[in-house]
């Protein structure tokens, strides 16, 4: 497995005190779409930004193919970033920005750029101010897509977005996807979407990971184990509670283990991925309940 | 990156270079008339230290008819003034606050270009035009002024400002101080208010302090005095200068007072004279005795162009330096 991205122990605080992100550790697979999941404030954005090098950290390292972001022009040419809400420079036309993109990037895609915006049926001299949310988030992608990364980073792209809009807005990044063996990390709290298009996860909550791991690792090693009542601490070794909820008479288990569960009187059922990751959004974060391993390309944080 | 900062930019310019090109076009239609006036009015023999043959109009009545039948002398030298500080205010505080503000810095930094280039590109377009602005207007206004500046006025800080070279460097300076002060800053409005209080503070302590310290003033020594009740027009004119001080001395080398003149009756007092009603005549004999002179500390007019050169290399580091920590703000504390 290629790493597109690469932290170690990131940290990033900001002036005004709060730790956004604390201690993460993560590798994201190159060619694949990474769905960053988590609350408000749980930490996207700053991760996000730490990636194509808006903001640097306050302790810890990442790379981005074997690079610190933004170190140089080279490197800054390997990323594309959709910002929240896709701001654009509200004077200038689309047709402006088109030629930002082409007199700042050397790799730049000008057919590929002018057939998106053709196809979106945007008139190339209307200034950006005055555009949806919708098309704006398009001219966004379109940049970032036509100076030909290696990873494109959105942020929260389809948040702002009606279901229509929020439909030709995921085709149009798949379309991108597909012709280019284009590394994705996406961050939204949709949890549809993030099912639809990703095939590896990572949930955020309170500035740490919670889980990270393919989408089919991740499903493969999670059971909800049903059965009488009874204390959780006393499951096998091997198997490590995600979320335990309990009624007068029953136990509820989330577990995450690589080994089939054995015991009878337990009724073994697969979780879905929207479960799963509301189950490690709620989970507590003590670090007693949830031990560091990293198995299967299953990483849990700290 | 040329493109995308002239885009941005070139409303701003477009609206400076006209408004440029009508002050321009004024001062050269002006200019002549002003020049003739000057000679003929018979302020140019005042400026030459000779009475005027008007009858029965003084220097300073001419002067002040003419600054009323001139009042583009005043207006463009405030202009002239002012035109750094709004060079700084709209031009610098919102070329990366404004965009931290806008968010539009997150379409910018992750193009193909570092940083530094985009800041060194934006900063430079800006400050071409902000120079040349600047300097057209400053060189234009310099020569238009040169008649009337002859009454020996262009050295004295209320005029030094307005004319010559140093507009260019202030200019220069305020652009990268408003650029610094809206990083760090991150707001616009904000900026650009901090960036005019800055602005002029740095140069009333440049003006006030720097100033009179960079080259040695010349002292002159006048054997006159003057006392409380004379005419002031009777003072030693070294009006021809940028006069410091103006300190009364006696024989012993004591200063005696430092306005420019002494009180009467302390002269008296000193020369044992009723100090109530001392004459003319006693008091020219106690002045005399005493051996009182005037020391007048100052830079003459010809002076004018090395500190004016002075000034401006003062405002030249002061933009290097600025501009240094700009560019290590914008790349290390931004993020």
């Amino acid at each position: 497995m290629t790493a597109a991205v690469k932290t170690h122990h990131l940290s990033k605080r900001y002036r005004r005190g709060r730790w956004a992100l604390l201690d993460c550790t993560l590798t994201l697979p190159a060619g694949k779409v990474v769905g960053l999941v988590g609350v408000n404030g749980a930490g996207k954005t700053t991760l996000l930004h730490l990636a194509v090098g808006l903001l640097r950290p306050t302790a810890g390292t990442i790379s981005v193919f074997g690079e610190p972001p933004a170190a140089r022009a080279t490197q800054l040419a390997r990323i594309g970033l959709v910002a929240q809400d896709a701001p654009l420079y509200p004077t200038l036309t689309v047709a402006d920005h088109l030629r930002l993109g082409r007199s700042l990037n050397p790799g730049w895609d000008h057919e590929t750029a002018a057939a998106r915006i053709d196809r979106l049926g945007l008139d190339a001299d209307q200034p950006a101010g005055r555009l949806s949310g919708g098309q704006r988030a398009q001219i966004a992608l379109t940049l970032a897509v036509a100076k030909r990364p290696d990873v494109l980073v959105l942020d929260e792209p389809v948040a702002s977005l009606d279901p229509l809009a929020r439909r030709e807005f995921l085709q149009g990044l798949m379309e991108a996807v597909a012709a280019r063996k284009l590394t994705v990390v996406l961050s939204s709290h949709l949890l549809g979407d993030i099912e639809r298009v990703c095939d590896h996860l990572v949930v955020l909550a309170d500035g740490r990971v919670r889980v990270a791991g393919d989408v089919e690792d991740l499903l493969a090693t999670h059971k909800v184990l049903r059965g009488r009542r009874r204390d959780p601490r006393r499951l096998p070794a091997d198997q490590h509670v995600v979320q335990a909820s309990h009624t007068g008479r029953q136990t509820t288990l989330l577990v995450r283990t690589d080994r089939p569960i054995l015991d009878p009187a337990w009724t073994v059922t697969e979780i879905n991925l929207e479960d799963l990751v509301l189950a490690y959004m709620a989970a507590p974060s003590t670090p007693a309940e949830r031990p560091a391993v990293a198995r299967n390309g299953v990483h849990v944080g700290r | 990156m040329t493109w995308l900062a002239w885009r941005q930019f070139r409303a701003r310019a477009a609206v400076a270079l006209v408004a440029l090109a009508v002050v321009v076009l004024l001062l050269a239609v002006t200019g002549p008339r002003l020049a003739h006036d000057f000679a003929a009015g018979g302020l140019a023999d005042c400026a030459a230290g000779r009475e005027t043959d008007t009858g029965s109009l003084t220097c300073g009545d001419l002067v002040r008819g003419f600054i009323d039948r001139y009042p583009l002398v005043r207006l463009l030298g405030t202009a002239l003034v002012v035109l750094p500080a709004m060079i700084g205010a709209f031009w610098g505080a919102p070329l990366v606050a404004g965009e931290l503000e806008a968010g539009t810095h997150q379409v910018a930094w992750v193009q193909s270009v570092t940083r530094t280039r985009w800041l060194a590109v934006k900063l430079s377009l800006v400050g071409a035009v902000a120079v040349v602005v600047t300097a057209i207007l400053s060189l234009a206004f310099t020569w238009w002024a040169s008649s009337s500046d002859r009454l020996g006025s262009r050295i004295s800080p209320a005029h030094f400002a307005q004319r010559g070279v140093t507009p260019v460097a202030y200019a220069a300076f305020a652009l990268v101080l408003g650029t610094a002060i809206g990083s760090v800053i991150r707001r616009t409005l904000p900026a650009m208010a901090t960036t005019l209080a800055v602005f002029f503070a740095v140069r009333q302590a440049v003006e006030s302090w720097a100033r009179p310290r960079i080259l040695d003033p010349i002292e002159i020594s006048h054997p006159t005095f003057t006392f409380y009740t004379d005419e002031p027009a009777g003072r030693v004119a070294a009006d021809s200068g940028w006069v410091l001080s103006t300190q009364t001395l006696d024989s012993a080398g004591q200063v005696l007072s430092s306005g420019g003149t002494i009180r009467d009756d302390a002269a008296a007092t000193l020369c044992g004279l009723p100090t109530a009603s001392p004459t003319k005549a006693q008091l020219d004999a106690c002045g005399e005795s005493l051996g009182l002179h005037d020391v007048v500390t100052m830079f003459p007019a010809d002076r004018f162009w090395t500190l004016q050169a002075a000034e401006a290399a003062i405002f030249v580091v002061l933009t290097g330096a600025v501009g240094a920590f700009c560019f290590w703000w914008v790349r290390q504390r931004i993020g």
